[in-house]
C-alpha cells in the first residue's frame, strides 16, 4: 500500500510538468468535441489521434490519449442531456433521465449532476486502480501462456454473456475480429498467411482502419439517413445554479458509492462503460426509493448512469496495464497503441516502466479534474457546435476519418478498407451485431493465438493443460459458466413460450 | 404484409440473410486461405493455418445458425431503411466519398478534400453557396496548418505540392 503511494508521488512528478498539463488540456478539449459529435466517438477519436503519437514519448502519448478518452466520456453526456442524442454508446442510459430533466427546465442541474458524478466515478476508479495496481501486478505474475489463453477466452465469453447483444451475433463479431487479426505475418512461424497474393495485405489489416471505419464512417452512414440539426433545450449555464445543484448532488452519496462500485467491477472484469452504466441504472431503479420515477427525469437515475460509466472507463486501465486485457473498445485501441509505442503490457510493466504506469495513473487524477472543469465551462460552445447542420458536420467528419486512415501508413489501400469497414459497421449496427467485441478480438487476436500455441507446445498438445493448474482451471470454468448464461436464458424463454 | 413493410426499401429479413450469407462466404474464404498453409501440428505446436482454419469453420457454423434462425422467424415486418429519402440520402453521402477516396492518390488530400466538400455539402445541405464555399476552402486550409505545422505529419499534396512547399 505504502509502496503504491510512493510510486504515485513519483507519478505526479511526471504528470505535473508543463508539457503534460498542456497535453491534458488538449486531450480533454479534443475529447469533448469527439464526445459531442456523432461519428467521432471515443474509440474512433483515439484511433484518429494515435498515428500522430507514434513519435512521442510513450508516457506523453498515453496521457494525451487517455485525457481524450475522459473528455469524450463527459462530452457524450452533454449531448445526451441537451439533445437526447447520446454522443457515446455509454451515454445512452444518461438520456433516460438527463433529457427529461433538461426538458423540464433543469438543464443546468442535470449537466452539473452529470459532470460531478462523472468526476466522482472517475476519481473513485483511479483510487481503486492506485490501491490495487501492485496487487494485481503481483497476481498477474503467476500467469503463464496457459492462464493468459484462459483469460482471453474468459474475456470473449463474458462479452457473449453480458455484452447485451444476441450471443450468436456477438460470437460472430469476435470471430471476425480474430480472423482479421490473423491476416498477414504469422508471429510464431514468420510465414505470411491469408493474403491471397495481395501485396497490401502482407502487413495485415490495421486495427486502426477497422476502428475508424466501423465506429466513424459506419455511424455517419447511419446518421446521414436523416441529417437534421439538433435543437437544444437551453444552453445557458448560471453559476449560482451550479453551486446550488452541487449542494443537492451530495445528498445522493449512497447512489454514488453504489454506482462507482458497480462501475469499477464492470471496468476491471470485462464489461466496459456501456454495460456498467446500464447495469448501474437497472440496479438503481430496483434499490432506490425513487425507483418508480426513473426515466421521468429523476436525478438519481442520472447519477447512477454517469458515475458507473466513468468509473468503468478509468478502472478499465488496470486490467489493460497489468494483463494487457482491455475491457472496452477504447481500451482496446489504447492497448493497440501500447504495442506500437513498444510497450508490452503485463505485470512486468509495473517493474520495468514505473514512470509510464504511475505517470499515467497520476495523470488520471488531474485530467479528470480538468475534464469536469472544461466540460462545465464549454457547454454553451458545444451546444452551438451541435446546431451546425449535420449536413455540414457530416462530410467534415468523413474527411477527418479519411485523413486519419491515411496517416496510419499512407496507403491508398487503407482508404478502400476504411470504406469497406464503414459499410460493414453500418450494416452491423443496423442488424444489432455488437462492434466492440470485434475490435477487442482484433487487438487480442495475435496474443490469443500465441498463448494457445505456446500452451500446446508446453503440454505436448494436450488440451487438458487448461484445467491442469487451479488458476487456469478456475478461469476456464468461469469462461464456460459465462457461455452457459445465454444458453440458460434461451432455454427459459423457450419453456415460457411452450 | 404490414404497411410498414410495404413502404420499406430494405426488409430486415432480407438484410439479415444477405449479411449472414456474406459472413458465410468470408468463413469459406478463411478456410480456403488456411488450407494453403499447414493446418495441423508441427514441431512448434499448431502450425500457421491451425487457428485460421478453425475460426473459419466456426464462422461458417455461426453464420448458418443466424441464417436458419432468421428463416424460422415469423414477425419480420421490420424494415431497415424506411423511406426512399433515407436511401437517397445515403447514396448522396456515399457517392462523393467514394470519388474522394479514388481521387486522393492523384489530387492529394487538400485539393480532393476541397472538391469533396463542395460536392458533398452542396448536394445534401440546404445552405447558401457562400457557406458551402467557405466550408470547402477553410476546412482544408485549417487541416493543412494543423498537419503540416502542429502534428508535423505531411499529407499527400498532389499537384499543389510545389505551391504549398513554398509556405
Amino acid at each position: 500500500m505504502m509502496e503504491n503511494l510512493a510510486s504515485l508521488a513519483q507519478g505526479f512528478a511526471i504528470a505535473l510538468t508543463e508539457k503534460h498539463i498542456l497535453l491534458m488540456f488538449a486531450g480533454v478539449s479534443f475529447g469533448l468535441v469527439v464526445g459531442v459529435l456523432p461519428g467521432l466517438g471515443a474509440p474512433n477519436g483515439v484511433g484518429l489521434l494515435l498515428p500522430l503519437t507514434f513519435t512521442m514519448e510513450p508516457v506523453s502519448a498515453i496521457i494525451l490519449l487517455t485525457s481524450m478518452y475522459w473528455g469524450a466520456l463527459i462530452g457524450g453526456s452533454t449531448t445526451s442531456i441537451l439533445f437526447n442524442i447520446p454522443g457515446e454508446p455509454s451515454s445512452v442510459a444518461t438520456t433516460f433521465d438527463g433529457y427529461p430533466m433538461a426538458k423540464s427546465g433543469q438543464a443546468t442541474k442535470a449537466l452539473t449532476f452529470a459532470f460531478l458524478s462523472s468526476g466522482f466515478g472517475a476519481l473513485f476508479g483511479v483510487v481503486v486502480v492506485t490501491l490495487l495496481a501492485g496487487k494485481v501486478a503481483r497476481f498477474a505474475l503467476l500467469f503463464s501462456p496457459v492462464e493468459y489463453f484462459a483469460v482471453f477466452v474468459l474475456a470473449f465469453a463474458s462479452f457473449i454473456a453480458f455484452g447485451g447483444g444476441t450471443p450468436l451475433k456477438t460470437l460472430l463479431s469476435i470471430l471476425i475480429g480474430l480472423s482479421l487479426a490473423s491476416i498477414g505475418m504469422d508471429t510464431i512461424s514468420g510465414s505470411v498467411r491469408l493474403t491471397f497474393d495481395l501485396q497490401d495485405l502482407i502487413r495485415g489489416v490495421s486495427f486502426l482502419v477497422v476502428v475508424i471505419g466501423l465506429f466513424g464512417l459506419g455511424e455517419l452512414f447511419e446518421t446521414m439517413q436523416n441529417p437534421v440539426a439538433a435543437k437544444p433545450i437551453t444552453t445557458r449555464i448560471e453559476i449560482r445554479e451550479v453551486y446550488k445543484a452541487a449542494g443537492q448532488w451530495l445528498h445522493y452519496w449512497a447512489a454514488l458509492l453504489r454506482s462507482a462500485l458497480i462501475g469499477c467491477w464492470m471496468g476491471i472484469a470485462p464489461g466496459g462503460p456501456t454495460a456498467a452504466s446500464f447495469m448501474s441504472y437497472g440496479v438503481g431503479r430496483q434499490m432506490s426509493r425513487n425507483g418508480s420515477n426513473f426515466g421521468k427525469g429523476e436525478p438519481e437515475g442520472l447519477v447512477c448512469a454517469e458515475t458507473a460509466d466513468q468509473a468503468a472507463g478509468s478502472s478499465a486501465m488496470l486490467p489493460m496495464l497489468a494483463l494487457g486485457l482491455p475491457s472496452s473498445a477504447t481500451a482496446a485501441v489504447l492497448l493497440g497503441g501500447l504495442t506500437i509505442w513498444g510497450i508490452t503490457p503485463g505485470p512486468t510493466l509495473f517493474k520495468e516502466k514505473p514512470d509510464f504506469v504511475w505517470g499515467l495513473i497520476a495523470s488520471m487524477y488531474l485530467s479528470n479534474l480538468v475534464a469536469v472543469i472544461l466540460a462545465l465551462a464549454t457547454v454553451p460552445l458545444f451546444a452551438r457546435l451541435m446546431q451546425v447542420p449535420f449536413t455540414i458536420n457530416g462530410p467534415i467528419i468523413a474527411l477527418i476519418c479519411v485523413i486519419g486512415a491515411w496517416t496510419i501508413a499512407g496507403s491508398p489501400f487503407d482508404l478502400w478498407l476504411l470504406l469497406l469497414f464503414g459499410i460493414i459497421g453500418f450494416i452491423m449496427k443496423a442488424l444489432d451485431y455488437p462492434i466492440a467485441p470485434l475490435v477487442l478480438a482484433m487487438v487480442l487476436g495475435d496474443r490469443t493465438e500465441d498463448a494457445f500455441r505456446q500452451s500446446m507446445l508446453m503440454s505436448g498438445g494436450k488440451l487438458s493443460v487448461f484445467i491442469s493448474s487451479p488458476l487456469a482451471g478456475t478461469i476456464t470454468a468461469l469462461a464456460l459458466l459465462c457461455l452457459l448464461v445465454p444458453l440458460g436464458a434461451t432455454l427459459r424463454r423457450t419453456r415460457k413460450r411452450g | 404484409m404490414s404497411d410498414d413493410a410495404s413502404q420499406g426499401i430494405v426488409l430486415r429479413k432480407t438484410a439479415e440473410l444477405c449479411f449472414a450469407a456474406a459472413l458465410l462466404a468470408f468463413g469459406v474464404i478463411m478456410i480456403v486461405g488456411a488450407r494453403e498453409m499447414e493446418t495441423g501440428w508441427g514441431s512448434s505446436g499448431p502450425e500457421a493455418g491451425y487457428f485460421p482454419l478453425r475460426i473459419g469453420v466456426l464462422i461458417v457454423v455461426a453464420a448458418l445458425a443466424v441464417g436458419v434462425l432468421e428463416l424460422r422467424r415469423t414477425n419480420s415486418g421490420q424494415t431497415l431503411i424506411k423511406h426512399r429519402e433515407a436511401a437517397w440520402n445515403i447514396v448522396l453521402f456515399a457517392a462523393p466519398l467514394v470519388t474522394f477516396i479514388a481521387a486522393t492518390p492523384w489530387l492529394g488530400i487538400y485539393l480532393a478534400a476541397a472538391a469533396y466538400l463542395i460536392v458533398a455539402v452542396g448536394l445534401i445541405s440546404r445552405v447558401r453557396l457562400m457557406t458551402t464555399l467557405a466550408v470547402a476552402l477553410l476546412t482544408p486550409a485549417a487541416l493543412f496548418m494543423l498537419f503540416e505545422f502542429v502534428f508535423r505529419t505531411p499529407l499527400p499534396k498532389g499537384p499543389l505540392g510545389p505551391l504549398l512547399g513554398m509556405l
